[in-house]
């Protein structure tokens, strides 16, 4: 269902429209106003408290998504620095003729200053417009997340959530750090397994010598064999397969899973049982 | 489908059918081997992997385990791989003085054979290795055998078969037999098509009956299933094989004796054994039940902990980082059975019990000079089929 935001970790706009998390044009029209994009069902409700004007209720039971009752915000941003999922925003699409501003968290130093050029960027982190700097409040009662107001052209005022760090303008490579599987040239000594330290090329031969499934790569190499049962390396692994054989990564069936979960100490497991 | 020509056609690509496959590729035979999914797939990779001669009785098996213990040392030269063969022998631990009689005595028995071993008292013991329970009264060292790791092997007698010009069919079934006019097996019939033969070994393991039975063989095989803990890297407990002298007695020379255990225990088989392996985990076992399925049983898993701590307290603090079980194929008595069988042409290479990995090179040694018409090494009444018919005449599927 929220199969986005579980995905890439960042909701999708029809998922945001699904879950109404979008206020009405009307309420926009107004001026300023608290955007909570919150979907999924966590026991958390530190909006509603923040709220001192009683707009946002989360109620029983606490993994309710909070309610925003459009007429009592006054998009005053109390509540964005207190979700501690940084899903509230405050945007005020009446702000000029032309421009929209958009306040987002922002826990990264340094802090912009008001007045300054940065890039805007949406919910996946990907750069979408210039934006000035129009305000950056940092009170105590913040605990330390400052909230960043940036004036951006009207038409991106519902895709911007956010600013390219400062000192990191050069956006990172996010198709390798979001998902690192495995690139037909990565050397042979990238390691793959971290816990039996098995490289790209130990995987490479094993595959090149019949191994057709990550069990078989496994009984190969040890990768997997290790403390943290492939959790790490069975996706590089599936895709090296499926590089290899054509298949999709979906049909190269999942090493068996065993027990335990986390490592535990014999004398846990030997425990008082009557055995 | 074309059809293809073998001398023999060998059946299982663990370490039955991988070493018999080796040894009749290095005796000239052309092989091709089938197996139904990837080697070392069964219990070849559920296993343990070592090859001590502790594991047997006095006689005949002692020296079937010699004969073992010298083809591994051969093959660690001979062939390209490194299977992690670590020569280092291994301890037997006592519980009772009760057990400590017994093992005297069995000491004897071994050296008047020529085997080397040693028997420790308590002092010995614990000079040798801290760690041991403060209260162990003593304990036996063997200084021949020695771990290995059981799918390398299969994996590197692949590349060994292949180099001898023998054929590796893998994900390949074999779905029936046929025999010539004289009642000699003559055709292999697999999905991926026929292979026309004279000869053909059954090394299936745990499957081992089941492709008997297409050839008019039967196999008198059951399974006993077998639960393993792996631990941490790094947490030194001792530096060779150990394992509780006690199992071992019953099994092999007291079947009256009665060992310290709880019932649970007792039903599940449960024995201590450790195992340092090369990549510094370490394995802690066992247990031996009937069961078929390789799910690590829960409650078995915490039993083999307790019987570990029982023996070496520092296990108490060291983490099992995985559980994983397997089926071995048992014999009514325990012992292998490489053998000839009522079907000429046919071998069985099966049934080795918890010892599988430990004899397949010596009985892949033997099933090939079978085979060749060659002088077995060894004397085959012992490892027989027909030493089950002769208990059981009326056996029939």
């Amino acid at each position: 269902m929220n199969d986005n935001i579980l995905q890439n970790g960042y909701p999708s706009w029809e998922e945001l429209k699904k879950f109404n998390r979008i206020p009405s044009h009307e309420r926009f029209a107004k001026g300023p106003v608290a955007v909570i994009e919150c979907i999924q069902a966590i026991p958390c409700n530190p909006c509603e408290g923040a709220c001192k004007f009683g707009a946002i209720c989360v109620g029983e039971p606490i993994i309710n998504l909070p309610q925003l009752e459009e007429e009592k915000c006054t998009g005053c941003g109390m509540c964005v620095a207190q979700c501690s999922g940084l899903a509230i925003f405050v945007v005020d699409k009446t702000y000029s003729e032309t421009q929209a501003t958009v306040s987002f968290p922002h826990e990264y130093l340094p802090l912009p200053e008001k007045g300054q050029t940065v890039t805007a960027v949406n919910r996946a982190g990907e750069p979408v417009c210039e934006a000035v700097v129009v305000r950056v409040v940092n009170p105590e009662r913040n605990d330390h997340t400052p909230v960043v107001t940036v004036a951006i052209p009207k038409e991106f005022a519902d895709a911007v959530r956010g600013m390219v760090r400062l000192g990191m303008e050069k956006p990172a490579d996010h198709s390798c750090c979001k998902d690192y599987v495995y690139k037909e040239n990565d050397p042979d000594d990238l390691i793959v397994c971290r816990c039996e330290e098995v490289t790209v090329g130990d995987i490479r031969k094993a595959i090149a010598e019949g191994a057709t499934s990550i069990t078989g790569v496994k009984r190969r190499t040890r990768a997997g064999m290790g403390l943290c049962q492939g959790r790490t390396c069975s996706k590089i692994v599936t895709k090296m397969l499926s590089d290899a054989t054509g298949k999709r990564g979906i049909d190269i069936p999942l090493d068996t899973a065993r027990p335990p979960m986390k490592p535990v100490t014999m004398k846990i497991l030997g425990g008082d049982d009557d055995v | 489908m074309m059809s293809k020509t073998a001398d023999v056609v060998v059946i299982g690509g663990g370490m039955q059918g991988t070493c018999a496959a080796y040894y009749l590729a290095k005796a000239g035979q052309k092989v091709i081997l089938v197996e139904r999914g990837d080697l070392a797939s069964g219990t070849t990779s559920r296993s343990d992997g070592d090859s001590f001669i502790n594991d047997v009785p006095p006689g005949y098996m002692t020296e079937f385990a010699e004969a073992t213990i010298k083809e591994f040392i051969k093959m660690d030269k001979e062939i390209d791989c490194d299977f992690e063969w670590v020569h280092r022998g291994c301890v037997l631990l006592m519980e009772t003085e009760e057990e400590v009689e017994f093992a005297k005595e069995l000491a004897k028995a071994k050296q008047a054979t020529g085997s080397q071993v040693r028997f420790m008292d308590q002092k010995e013991v614990h000079d040798d290795e801290p760690n041991t329970a403060p209260d162990i009264p003593g304990g036996l060292e063997f200084t021949a055998g020695g771990a290995l790791n059981p799918m390398q092997l299969a994996y590197g007698l692949g590349r060994e078969i292949e180099k001898s010009g023998g054929e590796l069919m893998r994900f390949t079934e074999v779905t029936g037999f046929e025999k010539d006019a004289d009642g000699r097996v003559c055709k292999v019939i697999t999905n991926e098509g026929e292979i026309i033969t004279d000869n053909v070994v059954i090394a299936c393991g745990i499957w081992s009956q089941s492709i008997a039975e297409k050839v008019g063989v039967y196999l008198p095989i059951h399974i006993m299933k077998g639960d393993l803990l792996v631990i941490e890297r790094d947490a030194y407990i001792t530096r060779r094989k150990t394992m509780e002298f006690g199992y071992n007695l019953v099994r092999n020379e007291n079947h009256s004796y009665k060992r310290k255990v709880s019932p649970f225990m007792e039903k599940y088989g449960i024995g201590f054994l450790f195992e340092p392996t090369n990549s510094t985990n370490g394995l802690v076992g066992f247990s031996k039940y009937a069961a078929t399925d390789t799910v690590s049983n829960n409650l078995v898993t915490r039993a083999i902990a307790k019987r570990a701590i029982r023996f070496f307290p520092k296990f108490a603090d060291v983490s099992v980082i995985h559980c994983y079980a397997g089926l071995r194929p048992q014999s009514p008595d325990g012992e292998p059975i490489v053998s000839r069988t009522n079907v000429p042409g046919v071998f069985v290479s099966a049934g080795h019990g918890g010892n599988g990995i430990m004899f397949a090179p010596i009985s892949g040694k033997l099933v090939s000079q079978m085979v060749c018409g060659q002088k077995t090494d060894m004397e085959m009444g012992p490892l027989s089929l027909n030493r089950f018919q002769r208990v059981e005449p009326s056996v029939t599927r």
